[in-house]
């Protein structure tokens, strides 16, 4: 027996708001925006059956890219409203872009939800390329723990990038 | 082979995968790497990170803070219900031409009127009621169908089948739905054989006061079968029959729960 709608629009909502509207708002700094852009996407999903018997990172693949023209919709009244001109480009390519957009935000959002301490060491040794031995001197602390803590935090961006379906 | 030292080289597959190990350390942990395949099989799952965390710029990344306070707001949900509720009253019509339409109106009802979003999920099933129909005007149309209480009103599962045209027809069966002409007949003679005729029907709910509500629409011809739902705020108890009409408007089968 299929499941309710009502269950259907909560397990969507509970599966996706979050990361969408974190990620709204990182395009618009806008929260009430956001909550409208949401709203919106996830109503668009779920009136569409075919769209949501799609594979979960087909789903949300789409999701982004709704809420994403949505904005870039918003931002075009917008411009029409206050005759802002020819001071900003004309969004061209976009479309090509949006995964690959999609995914590096998918990733700064993964390094954002990491605990402090693990976000601290994947920092330190991946973008500022130190050695472990670097690391344990600067943040005073052994480097046995250095290198477990990365090991957990690798780990647990991995476990995020697959519930994101980044990768598999 | 059991590996000589497991619990030392256990966690170093991260610091190695994002080259922070020490040239003497990474020596070594290749060596150990050579005779223990749980250690491969770990560094092997960490392998594509790198390349993943190369999509975000250094600068971005130093710049980005941990999530806090950037949490979706808990009225979301409640407001997606309101959008969904105005949004039914100004496009009725339009959705009434698919029951799935008609399910999605419904359900922001259902979050409307109740506004701890929690109580959505504690839903009781409570038992179906069968639905009978019985024809009103004799034709090639079959259905059964169930009536399912719910908190927030009702829900209703049918079948319809449609014999291949056999046995006397009615020209309410053959209620215009765009395709076929006047005649109203199941075998339009202007249409080309390819096109099988296909024709309208609706639900109509009918309330112990006597008020009726469309519920459903759909379309179907001869041959085929359809199992639409529909949704109606309106509570079983209240249900006094429910009919299968021709989009013209004709009842041809009726069921009372």
């Amino acid at each position: 027996m299929p499941a309710e709608p009502s269950e259907l629009l909560r397990s969507l909502h509970d599966a996706h708001a979050p990361a969408l509207w974190r990620f709204v708002v990182h395009l618009t700094n806008d929260r009430a925006l956001a909550d409208d852009v949401v709203q919106e996407t996830l109503l668009r999903a779920w009136q569409r059956p075919e769209v949501m018997a799609r594979p979960e990172p087909a789903l949300r693949a789409w999701l982004f890219t709704v809420a994403r023209h949505l904005v870039i919709d918003d931002r075009r009244s917008a411009r029409q409203r206050h005759e802002f001109g020819m001071d900003r480009p004309p969004e061209t390519g976009m479309a090509d872009q949006t995964d690959k957009v999609l995914d590096a935000w998918l990733i700064a959002d993964a390094l954002a939800g990491l605990s402090k301490e693990h976000r601290e060491v994947l920092l330190h040794s991946y973008y500022q390329r130190e050695s472990t031995a670097e690391m344990a001197l600067k943040l005073q602390i052994p480097e046995g723990t250095v290198k477990s803590r990365l090991h957990y935090a690798l780990r647990a961006m991995r476990l995020s990038l697959q519930e994101s379906g980044v990768t598999r | 082979m059991i590996p000589v030292e497991p619990d030392k080289y256990r966690e170093w597959d991260a610091a190695y995968v994002l080259g922070s190990l020490v040239p003497a350390e990474r020596a070594a942990y290749e060596r150990h790497l050579a005779g223990c395949t749980q250690c491969r099989t770990a560094v092997a799952e960490l392998a594509g990170l790198p390349g993943l965390l190369a999509e975000v710029a250094p600068a971005d990344a130093l710049a980005s803070v941990p999530r806090e306070g950037a949490e979706v707001p808990q009225n979301l949900l409640t407001g997606l219900a309101g959008k969904i509720r105005r949004r039914r009253f100004r496009t009725r019509v339009g959705m009434a031409a698919l029951a799935v339409g008609i399910s999605t109106a419904s359900v922001g009802v259902t979050l409307a009127v109740t506004p701890p979003p929690s109580a959505v999920v504690v839903q009781t099933q409570a038992a179906a009621v069968t639905l009978d129909f019985a024809s009103v005007v004799a034709g090639p149309i079959n259905a059964v169908g169930t009536l399912t209480s719910q908190p927030w009103g009702t829900r209703l599962d049918w079948t319809c089948t449609y014999s291949l045209a056999s046995g006397p027809t009615s020209r309410h069966y053959a209620s215009p739905s765009g395709l076929s002409k006047a005649s109203g007949l199941p075998e339009p003679s202007g249409l080309p054989d390819a096109v099988a005729p296909v024709y309208g029907y609706t639900l109509v709910v009918i309330d112990r006061r006597g008020a009726e509500v469309q519920v459903a629409s759909w379309t179907a011809g001869p041959g085929t079968r359809v199992t639409p739902t529909a949704t109606t705020s309106i509570v079983a108890a209240d249900i006094a029959r429910v009919e299968i009409r021709s989009a013209g408007g004709e009842i041809l089968l009726a069921a009372e729960p």
